[in-house]
């Protein structure tokens, strides 16, 4: 069996961080920082369909395939009763499982098919 | 507590906040500074932080992709588990397909798609789903597979619905069945495990020859009906460090530009044939090399235990979503739990075509307890920097009896973290090599 991982910056060995603190008294650097539009799917956020109503379908969108990216940049986490992007006109939902009935599937405010589950 | 996770990488180390989608390379010293600094007002007005600051990362991000605390039952898509019959011999299958000839009998499969069309109805959705999928190989109970897509087709426009098929398929496929599937199916996925002398090593026919012409023959068809279509390969012990090759292959043979991979799973039919998972090190390397051959070609290389453009809170849908039938009636939550004698059936199992109704019955309380299967009730992930990607990875193989508090991981983690992890390292490489790019040009 795998060990619990202790990956939180709050985990960081003490002894270590500490030692990087003195040593030298190196300064703290930043070389590169990565964001938003430099992953794939840009600041995902997610949404949920309302349980007990059907979400609006407003507008349309493009993305239907593998590795779009939704114009709204709103993951599409799907359940049985719908998914995400409610009340955003404009918007898509990811397919990474486009095959095979690997998915959840569900249903975008766009009226695009969601398959955000991956296949496995 | 703020998500935001510090993974070593050489001398360095990435800093990385998933739900904020933001990464950075520092050094040791900033790892300590912000470690022990950041509620010290000075420090955390410090210039160095500006690109942290700037890149929202220390915020932790928006809210993790749970799910609400309940939400109704009424799914939409069905995947429909037709045959448990095989014409391949697959050295690993898990379901150790063909060993029994079970077949679907048409009333179970109409009462699944009118499931799905109620539900639609009923949810407002605009779409049905009809997926076709293993235990056994679908095309082999082709009668049902056709009159379930006709039927799934007239009922759905009868109600204003449009609907999709999917198929999941070893292949072997034959002229007037590929003609059906162009024209009736939105896409399949068909099991190929790369060049010629593995695929046949591995997916030999029921008679023990080799099935490779004949699926080639099959997926160059597909390509030239310009008709939407999926590769699928399972790698093993033996094929581990030949998945470079493979991207070559199918790059060079087929009009591909997304394969996927998966590791062999020792269950099922591997019990007999011995045939063993690739180490979980080695994986994790070749995919790494692979990744690199798939981005020279213009390719791209997936794997489910390593999506870094994911972020969920449950692996799949096995977690109380998936609504599949098997040859039998019974319904199942997971594409690998498909005979109701598998131990996990116990588990994944939670309903049951009931003849008399000719309709479906369903547990709610068994699926009450399988929508608790996720991330954020897994204490083992709670501080991995993996959680809401892998969101605790496949059920099936780590949570046989769907207790929450026994995930433990598995050796897969260690797989799952390092690709995750060279995913991260070539979105900062990338980064890196923009920013001197820019320095250049200033």
């Amino acid at each position: 069996m795998a060990r619990r991982p202790t990956d939180r910056l709050e985990q960081a060995p003490a002894a270590r961080a500490q030692a990087g603190r003195a040593r030298t008294r190196a300064k703290p650097e930043v070389y590169v920082t990565v964001a938003g539009q430099k992953f794939k799917k840009p600041d995902l956020d997610v949404h949920f369909a309302e349980a007990a109503s059907g979400p609006a379908r407003p507008g349309a969108c493009t993305c239907d395939a593998v590795d779009t990216v939704c114009s709204c940049n709103k993951v599409c986490t799907c359940n049985p009763q719908g998914c995400g992007c409610v009340g955003y006109t404009s918007c898509g939902c990811e397919s990474h499982a486009v095959t095979g009935g690997g998915s959840v599937g569900g249903w975008c405010s766009c009226n695009k098919v969601c398959s955000c589950v991956p296949v496995h | 507590m703020a998500e935001l996770f510090v993974i070593p990488h050489g001398r360095r180390y990435l800093l990385y906040a998933p739900l904020a989608r933001a990464a950075a390379l520092v050094n040791e010293a900033a790892v300590a500074e912000l470690r022990t600094g950041l509620a010290d007002r000075e420090t955390a007005a410090a210039p160095w932080l500006e690109p942290l600051r700037t890149s929202r990362m220390l915020e932790g991000g928006p809210a993790p992709p749970t799910y609400p605390a309940s939400y109704g039952f009424a799914p939409h898509e069905v995947t429909i588990f037709p045959t448990s019959d095989c014409n391949l011999r697959c050295v690993y299958c898990y379901a150790d397909a063909g060993r029994l000839r079970r077949r679907m009998p048409w009333p179970v499969a109409r009462a699944a798609v009118d499931q799905v069309v109620s539900n639609a109805r009923r949810v407002g959705a605009p779409v049905c789903i009809i997926g076709f999928h293993g235990g056994g190989e679908p095309s082999l109970h082709w009668d049902l597979v056709r009159r379930a897509t006709d039927y799934a087709r007239d009922l759905t426009a009868r109600n204003g619905l449009e609907h999709r098929i999917h198929m999941a398929s070893n292949g072997l496929l034959s002229r007037r069945q590929r003609d059906y599937i162009s024209a009736n199916f939105s896409s399949i996925n068909v099991s190929v495990d790369g060049p010629r002398d593995i695929h046949d090593r591995q997916r030999p026919t029921k008679g023990g020859r080799g099935s490779f012409d004949a699926i080639m023959e099959t997926l160059t068809d597909l390509d030239e009906r310009k008709f939407s279509y999926g590769v699928r390969s399972t790698i093993t012990a033996r094929s581990v460090d030949r998945m470079p090759e493979m991207v070559d292959f199918f790059a060079d043979t087929l009009k591909l530009t997304y394969l996927h991979f998966e590791p062999l799973f020792y269950c099922g039919r591997c019990v007999t044939t011995k045939w063993q998972a690739p180490d979980e090190r080695a994986f994790a390397r070749a995919f790494g090399h692979a990744m690199a051959r798939a981005k020279a070609r213009g390719a791209s290389v997936f794997y489910s235990g390593a999506r870094l453009d994911t972020l969920v809170s449950k692996f799949c849908a096995a977690a109380g979503d998936g609504f599949s039938v098997t040859p039998e009636g019974d319904v199942t939550s997971c594409f690998e739990v498909c005979d109701s004698r598998d131990p996990r059936a116990g588990t994944y199992h939670y309903g049951r075509f009931d003849p008399s109704r000719r309709s479906f019955t369903f547990d709610a309380a068994k699926l009450a307890r399988l929508r608790e299967l996720r991330v954020d009730n897994f204490a083992f992930c709670r501080d991995c920097f993996c959680k809401w990607h892998c969101a605790g990875d496949c059920l099936a193989k780590v949570l046989p009896a769907g207790d929450p508090v026994r995930h433990r991981g598995s050796k897969r983690c260690g797989m799952n973290r390092q690709i995750t992890k060279l995913q991260l390292a070539q979105l900062i490489e990338t980064g890196a090599q923009e920013k001197s790019h820019g320095q250049a040009s200033d």
